[in-house]
């Protein structure tokens, strides 16, 4: 039995492989939908008699090719669907296979080498694309084949990104789709479902989170080193789920080993009746002798659940340097300074149940190339969460316009966040410096972005602060209600560094 | 929590208790209670039940799962859990349509949709437009009125018509 996504697939790398033709092809269908319905309506008559008939259809012309993968993607359509389609569905047995493999193996397709074809929604099962509300032909350099379908995407084996450091060729690292199978309790889609986010610096003074500096093949490095606050960490936990969080974060590289630990044992004990079902922690783990920048999902009892290592290094320059007050030995203040880690070589996207699809961008991986731009093309994510290492967050620093890029292009939701060690060394260089007013009280620890809906609409966003002076409860957290929040104001009036 | 969730919650709690003690009967018999109103929650589409059926379900599979050193017949009940979480969470994932009479009720976004498409086919920004509702009623429309079969879609490139099912 052939079935429909292997077929697809194969269309698939033909359209690619003729793009410029295609995207004419698709100006002229939008132009003439009726020409597009006879189309549509002849493949999905093929397909009701089998994989073979559309084949055969379709032969090598490229109208029939599109209709043809377009009528596979309708035929998915009750996948993605919350309500039960009442038209009789053909190919029961091909459909009966479909839920087999993406249960089995995560993907439609039966040969891993093609990469991963999904179910294309994201923020929480999108009913319709953002970029159908652009007016027809306002951007013609803007075609994505990947709109050409609403219900399927496919996720490549690899993507090419961005060189580790200037002067270092491209890199090629693997893209993973993870379906992570649980018991769960919540399902995301529900419309009604407005999550508790928590974010727990856990960073709280400039010793919780040491910078080490040290010389290495001519060139000053750094490296920094979480304290062990497992005694706050887990008061953490334990206040946001007294607060009903769902979901909580720990910034990048806040936490070390035994910390780690508490965080689990923690959501343990909260695990039977609390309403924690994930947390995110940003770590700092040695691996083969090289250090680690990762973020590691735990479950409602704590278990590793998955991890995503940074892919790019964050290089200071000598105004940053200047702004972390970051020196040598020597009290000199560095030119630059290296992050000294090990960079990944994989990009996950998970599907987690009690949440969603959830990406993980660490710090400097939400400002390169790729693979953000590969998340904003797919739209096929409800999550995006970036765990940053910087001084106080505001709606007008590169996080947010980061962040409001993608809520401006409305893929998913965005949630940065921060730990409040940086934010003392830069109110030192502020103080030190005569800039009393750039000084922080406030100390964004959280953004969170809700994305637009339609081109005529806004983005809104929430940003979380804690007193620099005393951050007591040590948390921050916020039902996901964006009509309460401010609307982002537009690109134009974004400053940034 | 209503009388409902109580009652649900003490039934994961005594299952739990004779899994505890190792009383396979009074086990197997709390589990078919909850698998007997799952289906019956299911098959009424009463999506309150099947809420408070799901955090009963992974409470007690969460419970269990956590346990020391669980034997055969725990993780037998494990896998028994798992499986009613699983039917729970498919049934939540689905849901019937509402009546075409519902749907087409004045006043509501897909009463709105319905009229507007009686002048011809429609892509969604058209309906937008047509309608005056946002892009995020008519698009929170859209999906029933197609599971419901009162409308049919197609692509045309990438943007998707909308027409009348029987137009």
């Amino acid at each position: 039995m052939q079935h429909p996504a292997d077929l697809f697939m194969e269309l698939w790398r033909r359209l690619q492989a003729r793009r410029d033709e295609v995207r004419t092809l698709a100006q002229g269908l939008e132009a003439d939908h009726a020409r597009a319905g006879r189309l549509a309506d002849e493949a999905a008559e093929r397909l009701r008699h089998g994989v073979p008939a559309l084949e055969d259809w379709t032969g090598s012309w490229l109208d029939r090719i599109l209709a043809a993968a377009q009528a596979i993607d309708a035929w998915f359509a009750p996948l993605v669907s919350r309500y039960d389609f009442r038209a009789d569905a053909p190919l029961p047995a091909e459909r009966l296979e479909a839920r087999r493999r993406l249960n089995r193996d995560g993907r439609f397709n039966a040969d891993p080498a093609d990469g991963q074809l999904i179910l294309r929604p994201g923020l929480l099962a999108r009913a319709m694309n953002i970029r159908e509300t652009a007016p027809p032909g306002s951007d013609p350099d803007a075609f994505d084949p990947v709109d050409l379908f609403t219900n399927l995407l496919v996720v490549p084996p690899f993507l090419t990104i961005g060189a580790e450091r200037e002067g270092d060729s491209e890199r090629r690292i693997a893209v993973e789709y993870r379906r992570l199978a649980m018991v769960s309790d919540q399902d995301p889609g529900d419309p009604a479902w407005k999550p508790v986010i928590g974010v727990v610096p856990l960073a709280e003074a400039e010793d919780d989170l040491a910078i080490h500096q040290f010389r290495r093949d001519g060139e000053d490095w750094y490296d920094p080193a979480p304290r062990d606050v497992s005694r706050r960490a887990a008061d953490a936990v334990a206040g946001l789920a007294a607060r009903g969080a769902n979901f909580i974060l720990f910034p990048e590289v806040s936490a070390g080993p035994e910390t780690v630990s508490a965080i689990q044992q923690a959501l343990r004990a909260q695990a039977v009746g609390g309403p924690i079902r994930y947390a995110l922690v940003g770590v700092r783990e040695v691996v083969a002798g090289r250090p680690r920048n990762r973020a590691i999902l735990l479950d409602r009892c704590g278990r590793m659940a998955g991890s995503q290592t940074k892919l790019h290094c964050w290089d200071l320059d000598g105004d940053q340097c200047r702004s972390y007050d970051l020196r040598d030995r020597n009290g000199r203040l560095l030119d630059c300074a290296r992050e000294d880690i090990g960079t990944g070589d994989r990009f996950t996207l998970f599907d987690l149940p009690d949440l969603g699809r959830l990406a993980v961008a660490i710090c400097e991986d939400l400002g390169r190339t790729e693979p953000s731009a590969w998340i904003a093309s797919g739209m096929m994510v409800d999550w995006l969460v970036t765990p940053v290492m910087d001084s106080g967050l505001t709606t007008e620093r590169w996080q947010a316009k980061e962040g409001g890029e993608s809520s401006r292009a409305g893929s998913c939701r965005v949630i940065v966040a921060n730990s409040m060690a940086l934010s003392h060394r830069f109110n030192r260089y502020c103080r030190t410096n005569g800039e009393e007013d750039m000084v922080i009280e406030d100390c964004g620890v959280a953004l969170l972005f809700q994305p637009r809906a339609s081109q005529a609409g806004a983005p809104h966003i929430a940003c979380l602060t804690l007193p620099l002076s005393d951050p007591a409860p040590g948390y921050v957290c916020a039902r996901w209600t964006p009509g309460d929040w401010p609307a982002l104001s537009g690109p134009e009036s974004e400053g940034g560094e | 929590m209503n009388a409902l969730d109580l009652a649900l919650q003490r039934v994961g709690d005594d299952l739990l208790d004779a899994i505890g003690r190792q009383d396979w009967a009074v086990a197997d018999a709390e589990l078919e209670t909850l698998a007997q109103e799952a289906v019956a929650a299911t098959v009424a589409n009463r999506r309150d039940e099947l809420a408070a059926l799901a955090r009963v379900a992974a409470r007690c599979h969460t419970a269990l799962s956590l346990r020391d050193d669980p034997g055969g017949e725990d993780m037998h009940r494990l896998g028994q859990l798992r499986a009613l979480a699983v039917m729970i969470a498919a049934a939540r994932g689905r849901t019937p349509p509402r009546p075409a009479e519902s749907l087409a009720a004045s006043g509501t976004a897909g009463a709105a949709v319905l009229a507007a498409l009686e002048s011809g086919p429609q892509t969604c920004p058209a309906l937008v437009e047509a309608t005056g509702l946002s892009a995020e009623q008519v698009g929170g429309a859209l999906p029933e009125l197609r599971a419901a079969g009162l409308i049919r879609s197609w692509p045309a490139g990438r943007l998707t018509v909308n027409a009348l099912r029987s137009s």
